[in-house]
């Protein structure tokens, strides 16, 4: 890139220098919270309620707290965490757990109203034949429950991903730092930098939500999934 | 159904145990090995972490075209990572955050044109002064905009920069109110690019950077406060780290390096 | 007792305040086909899901072949195995086929081999007639064939006998003629049926026993010919005759089959 860069330039170095952290990033919180979103939402639906206040405890405090707040948090905030990984590593091991925690909080969520809305009378023919709680809910509730997640799993997809750019201010090179490196660079490109990061995000959400959206919502109803 | 439910609360407390038993030794061991100071920790690793907060040019600016770091405050660093033997890594963190990073380990120094205040002082050890900049006011280079005290501020909108000393002075000018007629900026760029726009009145920065952005916009000064030098930071229980870098920059004044920088920086 | 495939003794059964069940007993016998009736609010389903224990009784108890399912340690999955159950609602389960509707009870609970289980589930489809429709999901097929893959659900685990819960009572009437017969054909062949149901031609034709049940209390009992030609108490007959028109609908198929 020499001189003051075109369109296609720093569209392309925006995708090479940042697009793999931000994959990443997103894919790994996504992970997480999956992990303790099913884990949250098992709690609350099968658990007795005791369990379920915790789980809806940290619920509340998961989705109140600002995700920045949350990666300052466990990037720096706490003295000790992480000090077994690289210096460098921890704010990334920060920014995921951040990402990770808020995300289970909603997938939570998620997997609850799913779960829930899987017919009562699919659960009662299950242990009608004999299968006891936990064969029931693996192969008979859990798999519809995942169809019925899709669409809003999708959004949530969309969520984190946005949210990844807020690594930018711990040193995590991803595209929101890049651009802003690029705008830095050539200080009368910060407008257009700008527009190409919000657009390369758009191409990576935008899709994904359309696509297991609404299309999917109308797909599980021709399938007769669902529907309390 | 209760059974399984047992099984599983069972396995989550087991995991929750071993989370917390992993993270707690994490906790309590100390990264390095007892006896050990930063410096060894950092010879061995082979490499200096070093924290700043880009773009503020000329002190630091990530290099795009070249894919390097350049500024005043990198060839200082560079200055320092030749001295311990190893290679000089800099890392890009929000201004307000640095201290923070430096007090949790993250990073092992901080270089990023950080002027010495008493409050950073309680956090942080800070080295010798290397540089000691003026804080202007700058405004278009077409505006008839003239004060004789930075109390008149308060008839302008005036923007600065978060976390620095020129906030600290203007959030205390009576009259001047965060968000009505004071605007804070994370980045020096957007902050310029409003001056120039007319969001803003005035902006009040460090000389160095009128000297770097009146070369992309019409920019003229019309009020001058002489500042706090600066230095760099790290953490007070190094001192081995601290004598390195004092040491790099007292004989980079000695030898007449600094004011080759100077002069490569500012001119 | 041990003759018995079930003995339903002294079952009462509230939902907080409400008593649904009140002392409700009877035997089934091997073979047996019972048919339960009554107006609706009756307790005749929480009867039934009393039997397989998905809600146990307050008091009473339920022995399964001797087995007292009420004991503290029975394994209750292994006794539900051995009891199928037929829902008004089919309750297929909406994300696998046919074929694998009928099977997952047999590889999963039974722990058949994929190939096993897969075999026995298309025998139990034959027997309903609905081994062409295998591979079809839930979705695409009509109630009357959705209700059949659930009669084959329960067939293909080779249940000690099979509870039905109104089986008819959501399908269009042109439907329920095809699982009637089915129903009709797997009674005759000796499958031990509880059958709560309206359809009082299915009734006479294979009822061993019918019990009228009000309010949850049993208030008569006795062969088919008892009820239609001379049921002793008012609620009977009142009811018999509200419906009747249901009664005279299936004349014909009844006629067919008791020819053959």
């Amino acid at each position: 890139m020499s001189n003051t860069p075109n369109i296609q330039t720093i569209f392309f170095y925006i995708l090479s220098e940042g697009l793999f952290a931000t994959l990443a990033l997103t894919a790994l919180g996504l992970l997480i919270g999956f992990a303790i979103g099913l884990l949250l939402a098992l709690m609350r639906v099968y658990g007795p309620t005791e369990i379920g206040w915790f789980a809806s405890g940290y619920e509340k405090i998961f989705r109140g707290i600002p995700v920045l707040v949350l990666i300052f948090i466990f990037s720096f905030g706490i003295p000790g965490l992480f000090s077994y990984l690289e210096p460098l590593e921890r704010p990334i091991a920060g920014v995921i757990l951040a990402l990770g925690l808020r995300s289970g909080a909603y997938q939570s969520q998620i997997f609850r109203g799913a779960i829930l809305s899987v017919n009562p009378g699919q659960m009662e023919a299950a242990r009608a034949i004999g299968m006891n709680g936990f064969q029931s809910f693996r192969h008979i509730v859990f798999p519809q429950a995942l169809r019925l997640a899709v669409p809003s799993w999708s959004n949530e997809y969309a969520v984190v991903i946005k949210d990844s750019s807020f690594a930018y201010g711990v040193g995590i090179v991803e595209m929101t730092r890049v651009a802003f490196d690029i705008a830095a660079n050539f200080p009368v490109l910060m407008p257009l930098s700008m527009a190409i990061v919000a657009i390369l995000y758009l191409i990576f959400t935008y899709p994904v939500t359309k696509l297991f959206g609404e299309r999917q919502t109308k797909k599980l109803k021709d399938f007769g999934m669902g529907g309390g | 159904m209760k059974r399984e439910m047992a099984v599983i609360g069972f396995v989550a407390c087991l995991a929750v145990g071993l989370g917390i038993g992993w993270l707690i030794p994490g906790l309590l061991t100390p990264a390095s090995t007892p006896g050990q100071t930063l410096v060894d920790e950092i010879q061995a690793r082979g490499e200096l972490i070093v924290g700043t907060d880009a773009p503020w040019p000329p002190f630091e600016l990530f290099n795009v075209t070249t894919s390097t770091w350049e500024g005043f405050d990198i060839d200082l660093s560079q200055m320092i990572a030749d001295e311990l033997g190893v290679t000089l890594t800099m890392t890009n963190i929000l201004f307000d955050e640095l201290i923070g990073a430096c007090k949790a380990g993250t990073i092992d120094m901080i270089a990023a044109a950080m002027m010495v205040r008493h409050s950073r002082a309680q956090e942080l050890a800070h080295s010798v002064t290397y540089i000691r900049v003026n804080e202007v006011i700058v405004v278009k280079g077409n505006s008839t905009l003239s004060i004789t005290s930075l109390n008149e501020l308060n008839t302008t909108v005036v923007g600065c920069q978060a976390g620095t000393t020129q906030y600290d002075a203007l959030v205390a000018i009576p009259g001047l109110t965060e968000g009505v007629n004071l605007k804070v900026y994370p980045k020096a760029d957007i902050m310029m690019a409003e001056l120039d726009n007319g969001v803003i009145d005035a902006a009040f920065v460090d000389e160095p950077v009128v000297t770097v952005w009146s070369k992309t916009y019409s920019q003229k000064i019309i009020f001058i406060v002489p500042a706090e030098p600066m230095a760099m930071w790290s953490r007070w229980e190094e001192p081995e780290l601290m004598m390195v870098i004092n040491k790099v920059i007292l004989e980079s004044y000695r030898d007449g390096v600094m004011d080759d920088l100077y002069t490569k920086w500012f001119s | 007792m041990e003759k018995n495939v079930l003995n339903v003794v002294d079952v009462w059964k509230a939902y907080d305040e409400l008593e649904v069940l009140k002392g409700v007993s009877f035997e089934l016998a091997k073979r047996e086909v019972k048919v339960i009736f009554g107006p609706s609010g009756s307790g005749k389903s929480t009867l039934l899901r009393c039997i397989n224990m998905l809600t146990p009784p307050d008091k009473g108890e339920i022995y399964l072949s001797g087995q007292n399912l009420i004991a503290p340690g029975v394994d209750l999955n292994a006794m539900r195995a051995k009891i199928g159950m037929v829902f008004q609602h089919f309750n297929l389960f909406s994300h696998l086929k046919a074929i694998d509707n009928v099977s997952v009870g047999l590889r999963r609970v039974k722990g058949f081999t994929k190939e096993d289980a897969r075999a026995k589930a298309l025998d139990a489809l034959h027997q309903v007639k609905m081994a062409e429709w295998a591979e079809h999901y839930p979705a695409q097929l009509s109630g009357g064939q959705q209700q059949r893959v659930g009669i084959a659900r329960a067939l293909a685990m080779k249940p000690d006998l099979i509870l039905f819960d109104e089986p008819t009572s959501a399908l269009d009437p042109e439907l329920i003629g095809e699982v009637l017969q089915v129903m009709l054909e797997i009674a005759k062949a000796g499958t031990t049926m509880v059958v709560v149901t309206h359809e009082m031609g299915f009734a006479r034709a294979v009822a061993s026993e019918m019990i009228f049940l009000d309010q949850g209390v049993v208030i008569e009992r006795g062969t088919p010919e008892h009820f239609f030609v001379s049921p002793e108490t008012e609620r009977v007959k009142h009811f018999l005759r509200q419906i009747n028109i249901l009664y005279g609908h299936h004349e014909e198929l009844l006629k067919e089959f008791n020819e053959d």
